[in-house]
């Protein structure tokens, strides 16, 4: 993305201004900012929402694998960009887990036998075996997003979007969900981003953070640097507080702390020389 | 869900019923509804309730079957009564064939409804020709039943924390109190249908013109049994008068 205006059919003033966004292949990006600031909208350029299901006035160079969303049908960027939602609820559209999976494939007209051997993969890969057959309403939160993941994973996209997917997990469920993208991103090398309040849950897994604030791309980088420049936005793990004070103190730790169980170990090393 | 509609909820299990090609289960209730509705005799209209009762306890849903023959009791009941007061001559016989002939047509609907999985359903309707987006909006309405009472919970629990009350006042003021109740719940479901469309949108939905499907319905020999059967009984609503038996 170059240059980058959007402006909502119903409103007057553009909520996304001048927006410069390279992703590469591989790359796992944390998207935070106050609420309101244009996360989801940006999110909704990538796969084509915008402008082709919410209009409005779209402007700029935008390129997503070679595709621009204003003249490609959004289940044709569907191919390239995969898009979880905030509530698995609604995008949870049978009484079947592998009707579900299926649903996708089954769009693009594949032929029932690859289907298949698609839906058997990913039902592997996601440890959906005792699911096959369950409705979304005797699914937990965790089950439910799990399944939305695969289902939009089985089509194979080379970005994968996540607005929020784990707002109505509790912290062990959302951690887990944010891992399962990280194994795709790892084994399938297709590049993620995902839009979380919560910057400590993903901060184990993401290798760059975006932050937005009205409308602008305010920080964009190496995790640590941006969370410490940016933490008035998007607050910080009490752990880089930790980390900070120990440093003062003139412990040599060399590398910022993901986690508590990290730092923990590094200070270990450190204390038993 | 409330116990009557609970005739509409497929329970998995894996009987003969179970097993047959939504299709042939089709033609087998539809034959069974045709032929009560054709067949002026008492006789029959208890053969064909016998046969779909039979039917349901060979699906092993008779549980499942009760409370929806306790919920159009009363129904049949009235039935029952208005043929009996305003029919003229024979009224006992025929508002009795009436009242049969409601408890056989419900009971060979509820038998295809309790044995077919809505998916199957809609699989069935896509092989006759129905499009997908018509098939899906059906398979949605039924998975999203729940999401709806979740929906009913959660407005009414809003509007109770802010000191509404449901059922206060009199039959009027009750009336309005479910407008009350209705005007959010509205609001919440358009936007819920947005969410929803935007993410069948994010799955490739309408990318060709020919979906495909992951499973594909298939006639078995049983079927074909069930087809025969079915057609046999279709046409028995003639049978006394060919056999000339004389019954009521
Ligand atoms: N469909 C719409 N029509 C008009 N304005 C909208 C629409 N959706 C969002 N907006 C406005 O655009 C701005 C950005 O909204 P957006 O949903 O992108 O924010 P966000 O960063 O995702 O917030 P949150 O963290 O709360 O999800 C907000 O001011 C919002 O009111
Ligand atoms: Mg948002």
């Amino acid at each position: 993305m170059e240059g980058v205006n959007y402006t909502y059919p119903s409103s007057e003033e553009p909520v996304l201004r001048n927006i410069d966004l390279r992703i590469g292949r591989g790359e796992y990006i944390l998207l935070a900012g106050p609420s309101g600031c244009g996360k989801s909208t940006l999110a909704r350029i990538l796969n084509g929402l915008i402008p082709n299901f919410y209009g409005g006035k779209l402007e700029g160079k935008i390129l997503v694998d070679g595709k621009d969303p204003r003249k490609t049908p959004t289940y044709e960027m569907a191919l390239t960009v995969g898009f979880v939602f905030q509530n698995p609820e609604n995008q949870l559209f049978f009484s079947d887990v592998e009707r579900e999976i299926a649903f996708g494939l089954e769009n693009l007209g594949l032929p029932p036998h690859e289907i298949r051997r698609k839906v058997e993969d990913a039902i592997r890969k996601y440890g959906l075996e005792n699911l096959r057959h369950r409705s979304p309403a005797e699914l937990s939160g965790g089950q439910k997003q799990k399944v939305a993941i695969a289902s939009v994973m089985v089509m194979e996209p080379k970005l994968l979007v996540l607005d929020e997917p784990t707002a109505n997990l509790d912290p062990i469920s959302a951690v887990k969900v944010l891992g399962l993208v990280k194994r795709e991103v790892l084994e399938r090398r297709i590049s993620a981003i995902v839009i979380e309040h919560r910057v400590e849950l993903v901060l184990p897994y993401v290798d760059r953070v975006v932050v937005m604030d009205r409308g602008r791309i305010v920080g964009d980088g190496e995790p640590y640097s941006v969370i410490q420049e940016n933490s008035g936005l998007i607050g910080r793990p009490a752990i880089f507080d930790v980390y900070a004070r120990l440093r003062a103190k003139g412990f040599p730790l060399h590398r910022w702390p993901r986690t508590p169980e990290q730092l923990a170990e590094d200070l270990k090393r450190i204390l038993q020389g | 869900m409330s116990s009557p509609l609970q005739a509409f909820k497929y329970v998995p299990k894996d009987t003969f019923m179970d097993r047959l090609d939504p299709r042939s289960k089709f033609a087998l209730s539809l034959s069974l509804l045709a032929a009560s509705l054709a067949s002026p005799q008492l006789t029959m209209q208890l053969v064909y309730l016998a046969l779909a009762t039979l039917l349901i306890a060979a699906a092993k849903r008779l549980a499942q079957w009760t409370p929806t023959l306790k919920a159009i009791s009363p129904l049949v009941a009235a039935i029952f009564a208005a043929n009996l007061i305003f029919t003229p001559g024979m009224p006992l016989t025929y508002a009795t064939l009436m009242a049969l002939r409601f408890f056989t047509v419900t009971t060979s609907f509820t038998l295809f409804f309790l044995t077919t999985t809505p998916d199957d359903l809609s699989l069935a309707l896509e092989e006759m020709g129905v499009p997908r987006e018509y098939t899906l909006m059906f398979t949605m309405s039924l998975r999203f039943v729940p999401t709806l009472a979740d929906d009913v919970e959660t407005v009414t629990a809003a509007l109770l924390s802010r000191g509404f009350q449901l059922d206060r006042g009199n039959i009027i003021q009750r009336a309005k109190n479910y407008v009350y109740l209705l005007v959010p719940l509205i609001i919440y479901e358009v936007r819920r249908s947005l969410m929803i469309a935007e993410a069948l949108e994010a799955r490739a939905f309408g990318a060709t013109k020919k979906p495909t499907r992951l499973y594909t319905l298939k006639m078995k020999k049983p079927d074909y049994l069930v087809l025969i059967a079915s057609a046999l009984i279709a046409v028995s609503p003639l049978a006394p008068a060919i056999l000339n038996l004389s019954i009521i």
